[in-house]
């Protein structure tokens, strides 16, 4: 006669597996999915640790500890020395008053469309987004050789930024010492990049010991009012 | 012989057993039960620790960027002077010093020799024409561009430069109302010669 095996006999094993099953499920399906959220959590949460501790922190103390008046003087400084953009015309007026304080009366001014970004030799240095320009004069004058040497000088220490090329010193016909001197002059345009500024990311720095002397050497430059004289507005005949 | 048929102590041994057995397994399942719920604290614990670090970095992060947000107008005006000032930099290193050029150039220009026409080009190719009374002030004048001072009876500064190379003479005659020499000459305007010596 087989064993009939009861239920009351079964059902301490039947409990037993029952157990042991939904603890292997909990862990599967509760303990492992936890703690793997958790190590990811972990590794976010020692990310952005390390952005706080690393980029924010650093970034907010350096940018508390700029004066906004002396930042407000720089960038204007730096926007009179690279502008954004050409203004051909306030350019011309510029030399213009630039060479009549040297007394030096400059003829001839041909100018050349801007030029963006091309062979610059500050092109090498641009990030991308940037737009760098050039514009060219060429131009000449008669003079001393003294007054042009101060007028060279001049040149150097103009704002906006230019440099000189491409001279010419020919001994003029009617006199001894006066010399007719033609060169070209650039200018240069830095068109503005910091438009979008991720509150996070990039980590900044203060101006450095460099930066600084950079400008306090355009500080000691000199600059000519862009702005041109308007006066007297209101003709009744254009044509008289 | 008589045989014990009585299974009565045996079954009661398997009872026993079976009881020992149901023990164990009863003190198994809660030990495992134990044991499990305790991994599931123990988990549950950790993961909300770690979601509490988690926000409070996130808050952290949060208060710094409004407060780097307060700063923004500040941050830009600095990253644009900071740029600016790099590419002023790159300009000004890469001007090219035409007055110490011609300052290089007057100190090893005999007196007696006269400029009519000086030209630099882009390529610092020194195109220069010019007059002199005699052959000798020109041969000395070439010499002198040259950096051959000991042709000249004169000994090279230790720490001078080499200003001028590639000289040489295109044209070279002699005024025929003046009699004064005519000459010119090319050469290329070193690094150097953009430096003040």
């Amino acid at each position: 006669m087989p064993n009939k095996i009861s239920m009351r006999e079964i059902l301490p094993y039947l409990t037993f597996g029952l157990i042991l099953i939904a603890c292997v499920l909990s862990v599967i399906f509760l303990t492992i999915p936890w703690i793997t959220s958790s190590f990811d959590l972990k590794r976010k949460t020692a990310d952005e640790k390390s952005v706080i501790e690393g980029v924010l922190k650093p970034k907010s103390t350096i940018l508390s500890e700029q004066d906004p008046q002396i930042l407000e003087e720089d960038f204007k400084l730096i926007i009179m020395a690279l502008p954004q953009e050409t203004n051909s015309l306030a350019l011309m007026n510029t030399l213009e008053k630039f060479g009549k304080a040297y007394s030096v009366d400059l003829k001839g001014i041909a100018f050349t469309a801007p030029k963006t970004a091309g062979t610059s030799p500050t092109q090498a240095n641009s990030k991308s987004g940037e737009a760098s320009g050039k514009t060219q004069f060429t131009m000449s004058t008669e003079a001393d050789y003294s007054t042009i040497i101060a007028f060279m000088q001049g040149f150097e220490n103009l704002l906006p930024l230019n440099s000189l090329s491409s001279l010419k010193f020919n001994k003029a016909q009617k006199g001894e010492s006066t010399i007719n001197f033609s060169f070209n002059l650039t200018f240069y345009t830095q068109s503005s990049s910091s438009t979008e500024l991720s509150s996070g990311g990039t980590v900044v720095s203060g101006l450095s010991e460099d930066e600084n002397k950079i400008l306090e050497t355009i500080q000691q430059m000199k600059d000519y009012p862009l702005v041109p004289i308007y006066k007297d507005p209101g003709k009744e005949n254009p044509f008289r | 012989m008589a045989i014990d048929i009585n299974l009565l102590p045996q079954l009661g041994k398997e009872k026993e057993k079976r009881k020992k057995l149901l023990v164990i397994l009863n003190f198994s399942a809660i030990g495992l039960l134990v044991l499990t719920l305790l991994i599931l604290i123990g988990a549950f614990f950790y993961k909300s620790i770690v979601e509490k670090g988690y926000e409070n970095i996130q808050k952290e992060s949060a208060t710094q960027k409004a407060l780097l947000k307060q700063y923004e107008s500040v941050e830009i005006q600095l990253s644009e002077v900071k740029q600016r000032v790099g590419k002023v930099q790159s300009i000004l290193d890469s001007r090219k010093e035409y007055l110490n050029l011609l300052s290089n150039l007057e100190k090893i220009t005999p007196r007696k020799i006269i400029y009519n026409s000086l030209t630099v080009d882009d390529d610092d190719l020194v195109s220069l024409t010019g007059n002199c009374p005699s052959y000798d002030e020109l041969f000395g004048f070439l010499k002198a561009l040259s950096g051959e001072w000991e042709q000249l009876g004169l000994t090279q500064p230790a720490d001078s430069e080499v200003l001028f190379t590639k000289v040489e003479l295109t044209s070279v005659g002699r005024n025929e109302s003046t009699y004064d020499i005519t000459f010119s000459v090319n050469f290329t305007a070193e690094e150097g010669a953009y430096n003040a010596q």
